[in-house]
Order: C-alpha cells, then structure tokens, then sequence
C-alpha cells in the first residue's frame, strides 16, 4: 500500500461513499430474502413436488440425496464455489484495469440468475440449484472487490473518525452464506476506551508532520484499521499538502 | 502464522461462526418444513432479528466495554446453543415463541459478530491487518460449509429437522472451548499491540 495516498476532493468521495453504502444496501437484499427466507422452503417444496412425481432427486445429477436436505447441500456447494472462486476475483480485479467493471460484472451476473428464478415452478428444482449457486458465488466474488474499495473511498480523517458501519441499517443478520454484510456491521471495539485507544507505529513513517503527537490517538474502528482523529493533525506540524488537504477537510 | 493466540481464535471463529451461520441461513426452511408456519411469520421474524439485532449490537458493546469482549462473546455462544436447544423442542404450528427466539437470535447475533471482529483486531500486528483480515474472512466464509453439511447429512440420515438442527450445537460448544482457550493479553502481547483495560 503506498504511504502517500492521494485522495479524492471531498465531493467526489462523498459520491463514491453513498455508491458504496447504497451497493451494501442493494446487495443485503439478496443475502436476506433468496439466502435467508425464500429460497429454503421454496426449494424444498418444489423438490418435493419433484420427488412425489416418483423422481430421484440428485445433487445435478451426481449424488442421490432427500428433498429435504436438498437445500443444505445447496447452500454448501454454493459456498464451496466462492471460497474457490472469491480469491480468484480478488487476484483479477487487482490486476484489472477496472476494478469496477469486475464488480459489475458479478453483481449483474448474480442479480440475472436471481431474476432467472422467476422460472422456478413446479418442480424444475435443478434449475433452483443451478441458479443459487451461481446467484450466491457472484454474490462473494462481487463483495470481495467491493470490500477492497475501501480503503481508496474512506479517508483517515472522518469527522467522527471512523468509517461508519454502512450496511448496518440495511441488515445485521442477512449474512447467510455469506461474510460481507455480516463484517459491514462493525462498531468501535468497546474494549478499546478513548484512553486506549493505541497510537498507530506506522504514522511515523509518515515523516514530520503526521507522526503521532503525545496528546494524539488513533481509535481502532473495529476493522483493523486505524484511523487518525483530527485532533493527530497540528496546525503548527509541517505536514505534507495531502495530509494538510485530509486535515482541513475532516 | 506466528502468532498462535491468532490461529486458535480463527479456529474458535470458525467452528462458532459456522453455527450462527447455518442457523441462520436454514432457518426458514425449518420453520416452513418443520414447524409449518407462514411465510408471513418468517418475514415479521426476520424483521425482529435486524431491529433487535440493531439494538443488540449497541447493548452488547457497551457491556464488552465493561466486562470485556471475549467474555461477552462467549456468554452470546451459551445463548446461542440454548436457542437452538430451544427451537428443537418448540412445538408446531405456534407462532409466538418462534418469534421471542427471533427477538433472542437478533439480541446477539449482531454483538457476537461485532465483537469477533474487534477482538480479531487486538490479535493482529498493526502492519498486517489486511492480510490477517483475508484468513478471517477466508474462515467467515468457509464457515458455511460445515454447517449446512452436517445439517444436510443428518437430515438425510435421520430424517428429522429437529435433530439436524440440534446437531448444530456442536459447533457452538467447540467454538465456545476453542475461544475460551484463547489467552487474549498474551495475543496481544504478542503482536506487540497496546492492552486495552478490559479485554
């Protein structure tokens, strides 16, 4: 990561911030109604269905297995193909020339496939299958690019001094087979009171001007960044022009 | 990894998380197949868990700011298996006490995964962060792998939903050992980090 940062001027941050809180916001939908409550008893019942018509039903044609337990190894393959697969984004998106154009890619694959399930009926519960663990691979790949914008959107100095959790208020618990929106529900760690809050080894690289004054300290916000409150920044310290810009815009 | 106060809290952070996820991703399936209940009940469910978890979470840090996080966190484990032990000997067909365990789910769902993180990041270097984060996030989502299985095989096994769901208390319990071997002033002696006064 390279110390000197340049940042966006603080409007066109703002705009990606609400980009990116409104992405939690689109995204969580998905988690909490097809991961958390639709999918599952709709699925089964169309397996059902399926398996009173006398058919066998198997994991895509492989493994024989029960209607009922049907979902569950649904949800599992789904979630083995994105710890396959989310690595692999990871790597791509970095190495892309967009990272945004990887994101968009995934989530409009995976909102497509959810779409798709408009077809489900009767007892086509293959095509269900199918169609979750696409939805909910794209689902983590896209969510890996996404967590990494953050660091290039959030600057150190907020005013509140930490990134506000964004996807809390969309939801806390529609993190079924997934680990975005449950890690978006950050808070400052409780066990780390103003007065503990650490003094961050790193600014000291910064050079004159950013390192970290006696008096200062640099709450952790729950996820495992520091990040300095305006009070680091001295009027008096000869800080670079990034670093003047960063502390007159908090 | 060098630090094996960090690795034994990812594992604890593992089997635990598996749990909660597993619940709460089968959750309506059971409460449709099993307990045959409404969608529209499972909805106004769902809704309970995200306002209480909301309060839960602010609740719960404050008392990890008194007694400290991994105790908090541990004391939402217990309760946790207790609300699985619950939902396996909840009646059929009755709407309220599905809805208290939403009320309970949502109390410490949101705590117990905020409290993860930031006991997490008192165990990792301070240059590292990113690196530690993608092992706990690797763990966060590959622990939805175990969770659905284990309830999927003893479904299919044993034919019962309520088994299957009370077999989930396992992770819970390695969890819950797990974390409370994890010597939390050592971790963060280890990395080098500064010791908050409750931990």
């Amino acid at each position: 990561m390279a110390m000197t940062e340049a940042f966006d001027p603080p409007e066109v941050r703002r705009r990606e911030q609400r980009g990116w809180y409104f992405y939690d916001w689109a995204a969580s939908a998905f988690s909490t109604t097809v991961g958390t409550v639709f999918l599952g008893p709709y699925l089964t019942d169309i397996a059902r269905t399926a398996e009173e018509q006398g058919e066998q039903i198997t994991l895509f044609g492989v493994i024989p297995v029960t209607a009922e337990s049907y979902v569950p190894y649904g949800v599992t393959l789904s979630v083995l193909v994105q710890v396959i697969l989310m690595p692999i984004v990871g790597a791509i998106a970095d190495s892309s020339k967009s990272k945004k154009a990887v994101m968009g890619v995934f989530a409009y694959a995976g909102a497509l496939a959810v779409m798709a399930m408009f077809f489900l009926q009767g007892d086509n519960y293959q095509l269900g299958g199918l169609l979750f663990v696409i939805a909910n691979a794209c689902f983590g790949a896209a969510i890996v690019v996404y967590n990494s914008f953050l660091p290039e959107i959030a600057t150190p100095t907020s005013a509140t001094g930490c990134p506000r959790a964004p996807g809390r208020w969309a939801t806390s618990a529609g993190s079924s087979s997934s680990w975005q929106t449950s890690s978006s529900s950050s808070v400052i760690p409780p066990s780390a009171s103003p007065r503990e809050w650490p003094c961050a080894s790193r600014s000291s690289r910064r050079g004159r001007g950013g390192h970290c004054g006696p008096s200062s300290r640099w709450p952790d916000c729950g996820i495992g960044r520091p990040h300095r409150s305006p009070k680091g920044c001295r009027a008096g310290d000869s800080a670079s022009a990034a670093l003047r810009t960063r502390c007159a815009t908090s | 990894m060098r630090y094996p106060q960090a690795l034994l809290f990812l594992a604890a952070f593992f089997f635990f998380n598996d749990g909660i996820q597993t619940v709460i991703a089968l959750s309506a399936t059971y409460a449709d197949q099993e307990l045959g209940l409404e969608t529209t009940v499972i909805i106004v469910a769902v809704i309970i868990v995200q306002v209480v978890g909301i309060a839960g979470a602010l609740l719960l840090g404050r008392v990890a700011g008194r007694l400290g996080a991994k105790r908090v966190v541990l004391g939402t484990l217990v309760l946790w298996a207790l609300v699985v032990f619950i939902a396996f000997l909840i009646p059929a067909g009755n709407a309220t006490p599905f809805l208290v365990l939403a009320a309970c789910i949502g109390f410490v769902l949101g705590g117990s995964q905020a409290l993860s993180r930031s006991l997490f990041a008192q165990l990792v270097p301070r240059d590292s962060e990113a690196e530690y984060y993608s092992f706990y996030e690797i763990s966060n989502g590959a622990s939805s792998l175990l969770g659905p299985l284990l309830f999927g095989l003893t479904l299919q096994f044993l034919g019962s939903y309520r088994v299957a769901l009370l077999a989930l208390v396992i992770f819970f319990i390695i969890g819950g050992v797990l974390l409370s071997r994890v010597d939390m002033r050592k971790g963060i002696a280890d990395v080098g980090n500064e010791q908050p006064a409750v931990v």
